[in-house]
């Protein structure tokens, strides 16, 4: 093109020229961060792999113990559906770690009108499967020795098997009904095999039996006691004179840390939730006391150990409480 | 650095990246893969997709709004797009200088005269739109044909079908790698338009193309343009020497024809006269496209019997092409005929490869538009792929969610996309016609639970004995028309099995059976 | 570029053409954005919602003279439902001849009618029967249970309690859904909400009953006009309180009667057990659903001080949190 002089070019149009450049180069880096993220067909077409939700998959069960048989095909959730199942209630599992839900409806043979629909849910770990089976443990459970941990509340059956939390929901509570709940609960256990038991033995052990309400030991994921900052920590209720009261503890990988989480607890009571920090002259390991909305919390730790006691109605029961979980803790949980 | 020099690299740079989001057009993750890269981009920016479109369904698809960019660039600057980007205009400029290098200076200054037919490509443009003028409705009077020469629509499925494919050939994966039905056409027609070049530089883009004229009519808005000072002008002509528009640069300017390629000002022997700048060059401009009145009227008279003459078949009304059958998620036939811009991406993107453009067998109008074919390819439509519905730049194929194709989370009522139905002919089925068993449609039936079921049956053969058979047979409720069973019989000219459109989801009018129950 | 050199025709001349140029194409540019803008198809072809979308708001609210809440006691709740709008002047009151009326059960999960995690049959039917005999030309009773809709209505005794009362039963289907946006609201626009039914429908009625919730606290009438969503609605649990409080400002029923028994009072709201059941002995039929839900948070041992979005509904004004200023009509009726 350039068959003459090689021209020179002016301020004017080399400025513009590096303008074009640029451009060029912006387009290219938009084009480049562009394709970071995925079309959605890409995504589709490695989702298709993948089970699909809320489709049949295999009943959960190969064989049925007698007189029961599947209703329909087996449902699945994953964590992006699980509220089209439970609503509301999917925050305490997906909090909790949920990894995926299996629900299947059973009828009873002989008797038309009864049902039952198992849930199971796959929470990942032991810990978290014993950790939603506790926090919604009913209040009139009766132990139901099958699996790992269980209980009966009238017309429903809950158990922990290993990383599964699973519950047994009946039409009705008559006794036939229930007994085979506890049958399918039973072949259920027997077919699914698990590489890990749950056993929550060494952190029931933090809490004194004295005076505490059965079956009440239980394990809060996350968010306790409203504080996002602390997870993993067990609870138990004892009765205090007319009312109750709740213990906690954990037990955390180093003293710096049950010491920060102690004390993150505690700002978290004073700062967050507008408690008026009260003097604890005798109380034992350094524990601080809270005053909230006419109750006391207390926090302290000790070693690995984490620790307190929540919503005392008064100071004396806050004290008297947090000494006899201190104790406990001070000296190593048998 | 000369501003001819950075519209080189810009020009090289576009039409890198054009290829390369030709090359990504198949679906996967992998960094020479879909991802995530912008592979209808080239297309959203093309303002005669989204005029062509907008004029057809009197709405603009999202992602066209890219060609607002173009337009204001155009109104602002005028016709950069073609001197800058258009990767066809790119081939064309290379060819050109091709053609030309070797040619005495006369000659070549010869070449890049105005020529008074370079107005033909606004007699084209405005057949393209006045056929795309008369709104989708009960008369149905419009059809979109703009991709036929639209530049990016052309050149992408020229790419798409022949360049690429050629790439396969030469990259040694083999001829078997992947099937165009009509692709020599469309290479042929690529490679005659690319080596008019050697007789004419940018012969497409001065005397056909419809978005070079779109883009001129807007761009004599343009506050700027090359000047050209008479009183310092020798009138040497050396600014036709490599002209791209053939705009007479030397004076007065058709502005309309100028593609900002910038040339004038290196070709130019001395500093002064020729410049870029404040509008009107004092040699005078021609603001308006060369095309008379009387053409223009002829041209819209033209273009508005275009749709009619096209629908005179019937095509769209009760002789529907039951063999063509429509991609899933496409939208019913008059709608997809006032969207589809023949661009191919949707056939490029296709994995299976089952999905072709159409030939004439189908009418003209719905020439090059994608189609299924269940004898070429790896297998049939797979029943969980949404790919060509979101290659799609114009939503003539809807982007479909995997639940909306598969029936499943929340459209379980609606039942699973359906492209078809699958007829069975009893008369070459082998067990139904030739007492040999046979039962590979049913086996390799995707739907579950199976929309094939055989039926048992003990024939009496010639020799006095008895056979047992199990004979395939369709259920409609069922069939999603993926030809999968097409694909893989074993009757390997006319299959025993074909789908054809019937029942195809995409159109009611269509459909046989009253009631669609869900599974 | 090449400097700019004057021009013959001087210099204000050409300035003011250059003016006159660049004001052209910029008003070009202007014109052509607009009418893209104009042209823009915001619910491309296919979407389910692509015609355009309609006003969300469904009033049934009526004015009339008289109570506005009615609470009955007892354990026999089609006596207590009887009781308790006889209390706000019968149902003939609200429902008159040829009215058409849409029943919005809660019948959100296929668990069996005992465990009172859906609307009570026997309660449903004695509604029905009550419209029925008001003169109502036709009642349907609907709900949008995400999962599996058939198994929800068969499971909960819903379906069949509908059918016998003589009611009919719609179960939503994709096409039942229309893109709605609400006036005013941040979450509920260009959203699939429950249509079709809805076509002649002159009175709404709304029935839940008492529950604790996970997420929400708590979920009573209010809560229960979710049902109306589709989509993808579980979206809104990341603000359950602004969805339920939007809900409340695009509903506005003829009535609602909240069933609290017995009362969830635990593991809502699906529940499981019968232990996590209270006998709470209360019915509550009213026109505005918030003063019923701040009634039926006592029930559940808590007071609309606890329930975030009966404090916001209460301060917008869609009711008063302040259920004792309508005074309540308060009967037992025998037997019940």
């Amino acid at each position: 093109m350039s068959y003459s002089k090689a021209r020179s070019p002016g301020a004017g149009e080399k400025a513009i020229s590096a303008a074009a450049l640029v451009v060029l180069a912006s387009v290219l880096a938009g084009v480049c961060l562009r394709q970071r993220v995925f079309d959605p067909a890409v995504l589709a077409a490695s989702a298709a792999g993948a089970p699909a939700p809320g489709v049949r998959a295999q009943g959960l069960l190969a064989s049925w113990p007698d007189g029961l048989s599947p209703m329909g095909a087996q449902e699945a959730f994953g964590p992006d559906t699980l509220s089209d199942k439970i609503d509301g209630k999917a925050d305490l599992y997906l909090s909790a770690g949920f990894v995926s839900l299996k629900a299947q409806r059973v009828g009873l043979a002989g008797s038309p009108p009864a049902w039952m629909e198992a849930f199971v849910f796959d929470m990942g770990n032991p810990s978290n499967a014993f950790s939603v089976f506790s926090s919604q443990r009913r209040p009139k459970a009766a132990d139901a020795a099958i699996a790992d941990y269980s209980y009966e509340a009238d017309n429903e059956l809950c158990i922990v098997h290993g990383r599964y939390y699973a519950e047994f929901v009946c039409s009705d509570r008559a006794q036939s009904t229930m007994r085979a709940a506890e049958a399918l609960a039973r072949s259920f256990v027997a077919a699914t095999a698990v590489t890990e038991h749950a056993n929550v033995g060494a952190e029931e052990a933090f809490f004194p039996s004295e005076g505490q309400i059965a079956g009440t030991v239980a394990l809060v994921p996350s968010d306790v006691f409203g504080s996002d900052k602390l997870s993993n920590v067990f609870i138990a209720r004892y009765r205090d004179g007319a009312g109750e009261v709740t213990l906690f503890a954990a037990r955390r990988a180093t003293a710096q840390e049950a010491a920060r989480q102690a004390q993150e607890l505690r700002s978290f009571f004073v700062d967050d939730c507008g408690g008026k920090a009260a003097a604890a002259p005798a109380a034992p390991l350094g524990a601080s006391l809270v005053e909230l909305e006419g109750r006391y919390e207390a926090v302290f730790s000790s070693g690995p150990y984490l620790g307190g006691v929540h919503q005392a109605a008064d100071r004396q029961s806050a004290e008297r409480w947090l000494s006899v979980i201190a104790a406990r803790l001070a000296n190593g949980p048998q | 650095m000369r501003i001819t020099t950075a519209r080189r690299i810009a020009q090289a740079f576009f039409l890198a990246l054009f290829a390369w989001l030709c090359v990504v057009a198949t679906v996967g993750t992998r960094p020479w893969q879909w991802r995530g890269w912008p592979i209808r981009w080239f297309l959203e920016l093309d303002p005669l997709v989204a005029a062509g479109t907008a004029l057809t369904t009197r709405s603009l698809h999202p992602g066209l709004l890219w060609a607002l960019a173009i337009v204001a660039l155009t109104i602002l600057l005028g016709r950069v797009f073609c001197g800058w980007i258009c990767p066809f205009g790119t081939i064309h400029h290379f060819m050109g200088w091709l053609g030309q290098r070797s040619r005495p200076l006369k000659r070549r200054m010869e070449a890049n005269r105005y020529h008074p037919a370079q107005a033909v490509k606004y007699g084209i443009l405005a057949a393209l739109l006045a056929a795309a003028l008369l709104p989708v409705g009960k008369m149905a009077l419009a059809t979109l044909q703009t991709g036929l020469l639209d530049p990016i629509p052309l050149v992408t499925r020229s790419f798409n079908f022949a360049v690429l494919s050629l790439g396969d050939l030469a990259a040694g994966r083999g001829v078997a790698s992947r099937f165009y039905s009509g692709a020599g056409l469309i290479g042929a027609l690529f490679l005659a338009l690319v080596l008019l070049n050697l007789a004419v530089p940018r012969f497409y883009c001065r005397f056909v193309c419809p978005l070079g004229a779109l883009l001129g009519v807007v761009g004599r808005l343009s506050p700027w343009s090359i000047v050209t000072r008479r009183a310092k002008c020798i009138e040497c002509g050396l600014c036709d020497l490599d002209c791209a528009g053939a705009c007479n640069p030397v004076g007065p300017i058709r502005l309309s024809e100028c593609m900002m390629c910038m040339n004038c000002l290196d070709d130019c022997p001395s500093v002064e006269p020729v410049g870029y700048g404040q509008r009107p060059s004092p040699a005078g401009e021609v603001a308006a496209p060369g095309i008379s009145r009387r053409d223009f009227m002829v041209s819209v008279a033209a273009g508005l019997a275009v749709a009619p003459l096209a629908r005179l078949g019937g095509a769209t009304a009760g002789n529907w092409p039951a063999g063509m059958i429509r991609p899933p998620g496409s939208v019913a036939e008059e709608e997809f005929l006032a969207r589809c811009i023949k661009c191919g991406e949707c056939v490029r993107v296709c994995p299976t490869n089952v999905l072709q453009p159409a030939g004439f067998a189908w009418g003209w109008e719905a020439l090059w538009t994608p189609t299924l074919n269940n004898r070429i390819g790896s297998s049939g439509c797979q029943a969980n792929c949404v790919a060509c519905g979101h290659a799609c730049p114009t939503g003539a194929i809807r982007p479909l969610s995997l639940d909306e194709r598969m029936g499943r989370g929340g459209f379980e009522a609606a039942g699973p996309i359906r492209v078809g139905l699958a007829f069975v002919d009893r008369g070459r089925c082998l067990p139904w016609a030739m007492e040999r068993p046979c039962i590979v449609c049913e086996e390799i039936c995707p739907v579950s639970p199976k929309a094939i079921h055989l039926e048992e049956a003990v024939q009496a053969t010639r020799d006095g004995g008895t056979v047992r058979l199990q004979r395939p047979v369709v259920d409609p409720a069922r069939c999603i028309g993926c030809g999968v069973c097409e694909h893989e019989c074993p009757m390997n000219g006319l299959r025993a099995i074909r789908v054809t459109a019937d029942n195809e989801s995409r159109d009611r009018g269509h459909a046989i059976l009253l009631h669609h129950e869900s599974q | 570029m090449s400097p700019e050199q004057p021009i013959p025709q001087g210099l204000s001349q050409t300035r003011r053409e250059f003016l006159r140029r660049s004001a052209q194409a910029g008003a070009a540019i202007a014109a052509a954005g607009s009418l893209s803008a104009w042209l823009l198809d915001r619910h491309p072809p296919g979407d389910f919602s692509r015609m355009r979308s309609l006003d969300a708001r469904r009033d049934f609210s009526m004015r009339s003279p008289g109570p506005s809440m009615g609470i009955a006691t007892g354990r026999d709740r089609p006596a207590m439902l009887r009781g308790a709008l006889a209390a706000l002047g019968g149902i003939e009151r609200f429902i008159k001849r040829g009215d058409r009326v849409m029943v919005k059960v809660n019948a959100a999960f296929a668990t069996p009618a005992m465990i009172g995690a859906t609307t009570n049959p026997e309660l449903l039917s004695e509604l029905v029967r009550l419209c029925r005999a008001a003169g109502a030309a036709s009642v349907v009773v609907t709900d949008n249970p995400i999962n599996a809709p058939e198994s929800c209505f068969e499971l909960t005794g819903i379906g069949p309690a509908a059918r016998a009362s003589g009611a009919d039963l719609y179960v939503p289907g994709p096409g039942s859904f229309r893109s709605g946006t609400l006036k005013g609201a941040s979450l509920i626009r260009d959203w699939p909400v429950l249509d079709e039914p809805f076509f002649g429908v002159t009175k709404l009625i709304g029935v839940a009953p008492v529950k604790s919730h996970h997420r929400a606290g708590a979920s009573m009438t209010m809560k229960n006009w979710y049902g109306l969503l589709g989509g993808r609605r579980n979206q809104f649990h990341q603000d359950i309180d602004g969805i339920i409080v939007e809900l409340s400002m695009m509903v506005r029923p003829t009535l609602v009667v909240l069933d609290g028994t017995d009362s969830m009072m635990a593991n809502g709201p699906t529940g499981g057990s019968l232990a996590d059941l209270k006998e709470t002995n209360t019915l509550i039929v009213s026109t505005d659903g918030v003063a019923a839900d701040a009634l039926g948070a006592t029930l559940l041992g808590r007071t609309y001080r606890d329930l975030p979005y009966l404090v916001r509904a209460g301060a917008l004004g869609l009711g008063t949190t302040d259920y004792e200023s309508l005074r309540p009509v308060r009967v037992a009726p025998a037997n019940a």
